[in-house]
């Protein structure tokens, strides 16, 4: 489904501002779903999204059209989370963060979107990259701009957290490696 | 993987992958990121809102160049339009108004905001649209208590602490955009050192020029005064341009702020369903 506004607009677009409006589209369910992980709701993760193809739109014409521009999205989805984190002052945006163990393990996923919200915003990141977009070590550290061993430090101690929000009988221990 | 990283992997998905589809606002990302192309272009020093903006310029640069320079005619002999507008930019003040802002960027292009606000009781509302579409903006401000809403979603959020004024500005990041705060523009009006010149018996003119980082700003506008001798409106222009490498670049918006409803009570619905930020 087609933005109206854009065919709305005066003037005919230019060919880069077409391929643009394409990779918009595109891009958007996907990412807003991530953006939505990362703020924990949905219109904070619109707007995150939206400044960030703002952001990469001043770039447009200068990426390499070899780059994966999705992967380019995502890291300035986010590092402007941790910006945006940073700029408003709002740490730990969470209805009500539970301070004691859930029953077992996250039976709900308001119980783990609290469990989400109650770690800082770098580790959140780390935590989503692993295992909702499934990328590797390596590729987390290149999204976050960091080293691999600060991603691997970084999710240890978010696993360690989440750990103690929940009570996980069968916790094997172990980490995550490819 | 172990078990908590399965668990949580599976619920991550369970918890988004859900989530009804919307519309990618295609039209509007790229308003803003044309409109961003063209700050950037003028290189505009911009700081939170136009009063800032214009204050902030001038003083930090002490470049205040009346136009009375090239129109000897727009100096104000005699101060008496300064003081009358500062009459009723003071009459204007501390009290409850209504305000309607309309920002053009041309080519359609068109963020509105409307609200009201009582500085007496700290509370007041805002709801800013564009016509690029995307979310819709909301605040509300009860008492001092803000909280903040949008069209994409139904929860409404709660900040922290003690707030005596809506954020206009939230929107464009805090680059130069239309303050429908009266307080600033009437800080801007009185502090700016602009010249002004009374055009009618309740209207008059105002002129600023700033220079700063080879950008030149130029702020052009008219405020009327209504017949309760309080601000009615004020209509502006802001033209900057920038020379680099010999190349000349420019932009321009113009912004109408209308005022009403002096001393009118405000009274604002506390939202249902809230999530208090910490």
């Amino acid at each position: 489904m087609r933005d109206r506004s854009v065919k709305d607009r005066h003037g005919p677009p230019s060919t880069a501002d077409m391929a643009f409006v394409t990779f918009v589209e595109s891009a958007w369910q996907r990412h807003l779903r991530l953006a939505m992980l990362l703020t924990g709701d949905r219109w904070q993760a619109e707007e995150l999204l939206q400044d960030s193809l703002v952001r990469m739109y001043e770039r447009w014409r200068k990426l390499d059209r070899h780059e994966d521009l999705h992967a380019y999205l995502r890291r300035m989805l986010v590092n402007g989370r941790t910006s945006m984190w940073r700029r408003r002052r709002r740490e730990n945006l969470v209805a009500e963060t539970p301070e004691r163990s859930v029953p077992a393990g996250f039976d709900s996923d308001v119980e783990v979107k609290n469990a989400l919200m109650s770690l800082p915003p770098r580790q959140r990141a780390v935590v989503v990259l692993r295992l909702y977009e499934d990328l590797t070590e390596r590729q987390a550290a290149a999204a976050l701009g960091c080293s691999i061993g600060t991603v691997k430090s970084q999710y240890a101690r978010a696993l360690d957290k989440l750990r103690q929000l929940v009570r996980e009988p069968n916790y094997q221990g172990g980490r995550r490696s490819r | 993987m172990n078990t908590l990283e399965t668990q949580l992997a599976h619920r991550l998905h369970h918890l988004v992958d859900g989530e009804f589809d919307s519309t990618a606002p295609a039209g509007a990302v790229l308003d803003r990121g044309q409109r961003a192309g063209r700050r950037r272009a003028t290189a505009m020093v911009a700081t939170a809102s136009l009063a800032v903006v214009a204050v902030g310029a001038v003083a930090a640069a002490g470049i205040t160049q009346p136009w009375a320079d090239n129109h000897p005619s727009a100096a104000p002999p005699a101060q008496t339009p300064r003081l009358s507008l500062a009459a009723a930019v003071a009459s204007s003040q501390n009290t409850s108004y209504q305000v309607k802002v309309t920002q053009n960027w041309g080519q359609g292009s068109v963020d509105t905001t409307d609200g009201a606000f009582d500085p007496t009781t700290d509370t007041g509302y805002l709801n800013k649209t564009s016509t690029g579409g995307g979310v819709a903006y909301e605040e509300r401000l009860l008492d001092g208590t803000l909280f903040i809403g949008s069209s994409g979603s139904t929860e409404w959020k709660q900040e922290q602490g003690r707030h005596d004024r809506l954020d206009y500005d939230r929107d464009l990041s805090g680059t130069l955009s239309a303050s429908a705060d009266p307080e600033q523009l009437f800080e801007m009006l009185r502090q700016s050192g602009a010249v002004i010149s009374q055009t009618r018996t309740d209207s008059y003119h105002f002129q600023v020029r700033t220079n700063e980082n080879s950008v030149a700003s130029s702020y052009s506008g008219d405020v009327t005064v209504g017949a309760d001798k309080r601000i009615a409106t004020v209509t502006y222009q802001l033209k900057n341009s920038a020379t680099k490498k010999g190349q000349t670049s420019t932009e321009q918006s113009t912004v109408t702020v209308a005022l009403s409803g002096y001393g009118a009570p405000v009274t604002v619905d506390r939202p249902t369903d809230v999530v208090i930020v910490k």
